[in-house]
């Protein structure tokens, strides 16, 4: 994937990168997502949390260490935010790093951290409370934390649902120590950093949503033409032919908002708000899609030699991953202009 | 004339290069992969 610039599709060529506009990266990862979501998430993960803040906030000498390594496909990074006790309410991060002789010293614990636990891994951008704000909330900062440094350990989660060709790792940090140089950006600008992050990220996540849709509607559309019960095939069956006009209908309406977003950020204007929508609806779109895709496979669609059987089960991390549907609804909510915070 | 939803060609040249990665590299593996 990296030779066909997969790897680092919005990175310049300085540092190796294909120099593609986000909205080619985000037809990129739909096309991989409309045939397979784990492949999708790689690529996804690798450039919206991997590479993209290092890209995005690593100062001259970190982006020259580690972007053309990433680039190339020599290793992967991943960015480590959500702990055992932190997840929707990512403000209650425990993971702590603190600065001691010239070292920052992290410890806590990371959990369903994507690309962070393979042979390839070779960083990870790991979020810790590095103090206290004058108003008293916790203070974060990002750290770029090596493979292999000491005090830091990934072990591979096993038994997922879905994405199960992706690699998703639980990381245990107990002392471990790096270079006061490995921060990323200032001190004190993790919770930036992280919120600029997972709005870009959830552009990706929409990606796959609209993949998988798509993936999800072809395949319907092909059995359902070729599939003859009572004399005729099963698409020309009224309750069946509404279910695909909606499918093509939804999938329509999901990749025009997901371009705009796309556009917006290209533009440098505000797209907070339309990546949330994105996601929201790009990710329930193909929960409909792939629900009725399976349905017109009917017993076929239960059985793994189906695509539709993978492209379901896939389906279901996308209401959750990087902002659940809940979240997503609050962030929309607070942009309209909704009174109150609602929590 | 601003509204305009042509892909470039670098948009448009990203979904054929990928879509056939995905069909040809992709597709005949996944299932096995998914397996692991």
């Amino acid at each position: 994937m990296a030779k066909i610039g997969l790897l680092g599709c919005c990175v310049s060529d300085k540092y190796g990168g294909a120099g593609m506009g986000y909205v080619s990266y985000i037809i990129a990862v739909e096309e991989l997502a409309r045939i397979d979501g784990s492949q999708a998430a790689t690529i996804a993960a690798a450039n919206s949390l991997g590479v993209g803040p290092i890209y995005q906030f690593g100062n001259e000498k970190q982006k020259s260490k580690w972007l053309p390594k990433l680039c190339s496909g020599e290793m992967l990074a991943a960015f480590g935010l959500t702990e055992p006790e932190a997840g929707s309410d990512a403000g209650s991060s425990r993971t702590t790093a603190e600065l001691r002789g010239g070292r920052w010293v992290i410890n806590g614990r990371k959990i369903f951290i994507t690309n962070s636990a393979c042979p390839l891994t070779g960083v990870v951008i790991v979020q810790g409370v590095t103090g206290r704000r004058p108003d008293g909330k916790p203070e974060l900062s990002c750290i770029l934390v090596p493979a292999g440094a000491p005090g830091f350990t990934a072990k591979d989660m096993k038994g997922k649902m879905m994405w199960r060709a992706s690699n998703t790792g639980e990381l245990f940090f107990d002392d471990c120590a790096v270079p006061e140089e490995n921060l990323l950006g200032n001190r004190g600008d993790g919770l930036h950093q992280m919120l600029a992050t997972l709005d870009r990220g959830r552009l990706s996540i929409a990606a796959m949503g609209l993949g998988g849709s798509q993936g999800a509607f072809e395949l319907a559309l092909q059995y359902a033409n070729s599939r003859i019960q009572f004399g005729r095939p099963v698409s020309s069956f009224q309750a069946n032919a509404f279910k695909l006009a909606d499918m093509a209908l939804e999938i329509e309406a999901a990749r025009n908002l997901l371009y705009k977003a796309c556009w917006l950020l290209e533009k440098k204007r505000p797209f907070s708000m339309e990546a949330a929508m994105a996601k929201l609806y790009c990710s329930e779109v193909m929960q409909r899609c792939v629900h009725k895709a399976v349905q017109l496979h009917g017993g076929y669609g239960l059985m793994k030699d189906f695509r539709v059987e993978r492209l379901y089960r896939d389906q279901r991390l996308l209401e959750i991953g990087e902002g659940a549907s809940e979240i997503l609804r609050i962030v929309i909510a607070r942009s309209i202009g909704v009174a109150g915070r609602g929590m | 004339m601003a509204l305009d939803f042509d892909l470039t060609e670098e948009q448009d040249l990203t979904r054929r290069a990928v879509r056939d990665f995905a069909e040809s590299e992709i597709a005949p593996v996944a299932q096995r992969l998914d397996e692991r």
